[in-house]
């Protein structure tokens, strides 16, 4: 099971939300744990707290670097004001998926989706953040290779950018198919213990 | 609404990723093999009738158009039922239904495929679920004797779906438009045999696959994270509303409303007819597209077939048969093995094509009492002749492309490969299996 190919579609915290079912058992553990870290039980409560954390910036557009479902579904429920999201497909992503993707935008919030290397309309500082997930590795915010790819593209935006795990990890860990992100390019990352 | 109409090689428009897998000079032949048949079997047609004596005109006088059309509606009807989203959600609740169980996913998507082309085009039918089934089949970890017999069985499913009802595939609209069995007779006679012949094949491979030994987390992730990937898709139950009623309509006038009165294909163009300006009325975006390269191969064949008919050299082959087997029951035998062969060699479309003037000469014979179970014992020839090989099937070389160009692979790693060679040896039990209960049937019927 290419479980990072999977996250790529649905995003980290979906996937997290599904595998949190199963993650007491010893065969995800074994094929599933190698490739990315396992996700707490209570992942529903940290996808809310999330959730609340990005709409407390006040922005009005949020660009994502990875197709969150979980977490945009979420900010939909928790805000009475207007947000548009905007989901950047990696361009390597295959053509089936982009479809599935388009097709599997959430309700209730305006989504789009935006392909890579192409730049959003209308994105400030002022008005729009930039989303990145991934899990942390002690203080190192790792996310995927097509991530890091996109953070890289995207650096050019001088508003917020901001780290959001799925996982916090106590030891620095590094799964196959992860990088480093570099410091200097987030304005923020949320923690569950401030 | 935005109607696109867009009459185009299907397989031009979503058979890019298809390039990617074929080697090139065996890719292009094959492509290019198709387009010289449809070529040859006009041309061939031609001079035949030119060095028979046989005036063109009056072939095209008597040629079948109405099977043409009923073909083209009814891939567009799919299109539009398409649209609403319904098979994907059908897909995934079947996905869910199984829980991940292998055995239980080729069951249920068996009996889905065997539905899904008894009332829609094959072809299409095949399309429409396959992308649900690729995203499951690549988390389930399956092997490759596994995606053999997955789709082995899928394949013989669309073959025996189309057959079970008189719009399900060409060869039974050849059959419904000949005149020797009605809709209903037609409807009534096949559907429960075809349908015993599924139950049969799904229960046969179902027992190939092995039970799991594990708990059942990994299948379970799977199924989860395919509802994760569908969990926002709008179902126009709206939409879909009408579009069954408009269908179960066609059904109901293609049943009871005699051919002479209204034929079949005016019944086939009105019903897409309403069910355009539902979709229309309805805001739906439609993408209207069609195979024409599979309805020009049947349009030559129907022509070649014409011609040899119009020469009087298959009422001989009828004849002879008649008079060389005196028993009736033996003559249909004969009759469905022969078909089933040359279905078998030359594919559903042809074959049906080619031995409808022999079947319709026998039915004008002392069978003729009998015309609806021949009717069906014929359809039911072609069904497991086109199981036998990859390129005998409607959807076989669609199927097979779809498959290779999904990327499956085995847990161990390795692309799964699912060709002509790999269906081998499945396509020759589909075909035993079929012809066995159809000749079962047929001798205690007749």
């Amino acid at each position: 099971m290419d479980i990072q190919k999977t996250a790529r579609e649905i995003g980290l915290f979906e996937t997290a939300v599904n595998l949190a079912n199963v993650s007491k058992s010893a065969d995800v553990i074994q094929k599933v744990g190698a490739s990315m870290p396992l996700p707490d039980e209570d992942i529903w409560a940290r996808v809310e707290k999330i959730a609340e954390w990005l709409l407390s910036f006040g922005k009005s557009k949020y660009m994502f670097l990875t197709p969150e479902i979980a977490l945009i579904e979420e900010m939909g429920k928790h805000t009475n004001s207007k947000i548009e999201v905007i989901i950047a497909a990696p361009c390597d992503l295959e053509q089936e998926a982009k479809e599935r993707l388009n097709n599997n935008l959430p309700h209730g919030v305006e989504v789009t989706v935006l392909e890579e290397p192409y730049f959003p309309q209308s994105f400030f500082p002022g008005n729009g953040m930039v989303v990145i997930s991934g899990y942390l590795g002690g203080d190192r915010a790792m996310v995927l290779s097509d991530t890091y790819r996109m953070v890289e593209h995207y650096n050019g935006f001088l508003g917020k950018k901001v780290f959001v795990p799925y996982k916090e990890l106590d030891a620095a860990m590094r799964y196959k198919g992860w990088m480093e992100i570099s410091q200097q390019r987030l304005s923020a990352k949320w923690r569950s213990e401030p | 609404m935005n109607n696109t109409i867009a009459i185009a090689t299907k397989k031009e428009l979503v058979k890019k990723d298809d390039h990617k897998t074929k080697s090139g000079l065996l890719g292009n032949f094959e492509k290019s093999a198709s387009l010289l048949l449809i070529a040859a079997m006009f041309v061939l047609g031609n001079i035949v009738a030119l060095l028979l004596n046989v005036p063109v005109k009056s072939v095209m006088s008597n040629y079948s158009y109405d099977v043409l059309v009923i073909l083209i509606i009814m891939e567009l009807f799919t299109n539009l039922i398409a649209e609403t989203g319904i098979m994907q959600l059908l897909a995934i609740k079947i996905a869910e239904l199984s829980k991940g169980k292998k055995r239980l996913c080729l069951m249920l998507f068996g009996g889905m495929m065997f539905l899904i082309s008894s009332c829609l085009n094959n072809i299409t039918a095949v399309m429409m679920i396959l992308p649900i089934v690729f995203v499951l089949l690549k988390t389930l970890e399956v092997n490759r004797k596994y995606v053999c017999i997955f789709f082995a069985t899928i394949l013989a499913l669309s073959n025996t779906g189309g057959a079970a009802s008189p719009v399900g595939d060409f060869p039974a609209i050849v059959i419904m438009t000949s005149g020797i069995t009605s809709f209903l007779n037609y409807l009534t006679h096949a559907f429960p045999l075809f349908a015993l012949t599924s139950v049969v094949l799904i229960v046969v491979w179902g027992m190939r696959v092995k039970k799991e030994k594990d708990d059942g987390a990994i299948r379970g992730l799977a199924v989860s994270n395919l509802k994760s990937q569908y969990k926002n898709i709008e179902i126009r139950f709206d939409v879909l509303r009408w579009l069954v009623i408009v269908f179960v309509g066609m059904f109901l006038a293609w049943s009871f409303i005699p051919q002479n009165i209204i034929p079949p294909e005016i019944i086939a163009v009105l019903g897409y007819a309403v069910a355009m300006v539902i979709c229309s009325v309805k805001k739906i975006n439609i993408g209207q597209l069609m195979d024409l390269k599979s309805v020009l191969t049947i349009a030559s064949f129907l022509f070649f077939a014409q011609v040899i008919s119009q020469t009087g050299l298959l009422n001989l082959v009828a004849t002879y048969l008649q008079s060389n087997i005196n028993n009736p029951k033996l003559l249909v035998i004969a009759i469905m093995v022969i078909t089933s062969l040359v279905a078998g060699v030359f594919s559903a479309g042809p074959a049906a094509a080619a031995m409808m003037p022999v079947i319709v000469e026998i039915c004008n014979g002392p069978l003729g009492v009998q015309s609806d179970w021949i009717a069906v014992a014929y359809a039911a020839a072609i069904c497991a002749g086109s199981s036998l090989f990859m390129w005998s099937a409607t959807a076989g070389f669609i199927l097979s492309g779809k498959v290779n160009s999904a990327g499956i692979e085995e847990e161990k790693g390795g692309k799964i490969f699912w060709g002509v060679g790999q269906y081998l040896k499945y396509g020759f039990v589909n075909y035993a299996i079929q012809l066995s209960i159809a000749l079962v049937v047929i001798e205690i019927v007749l």
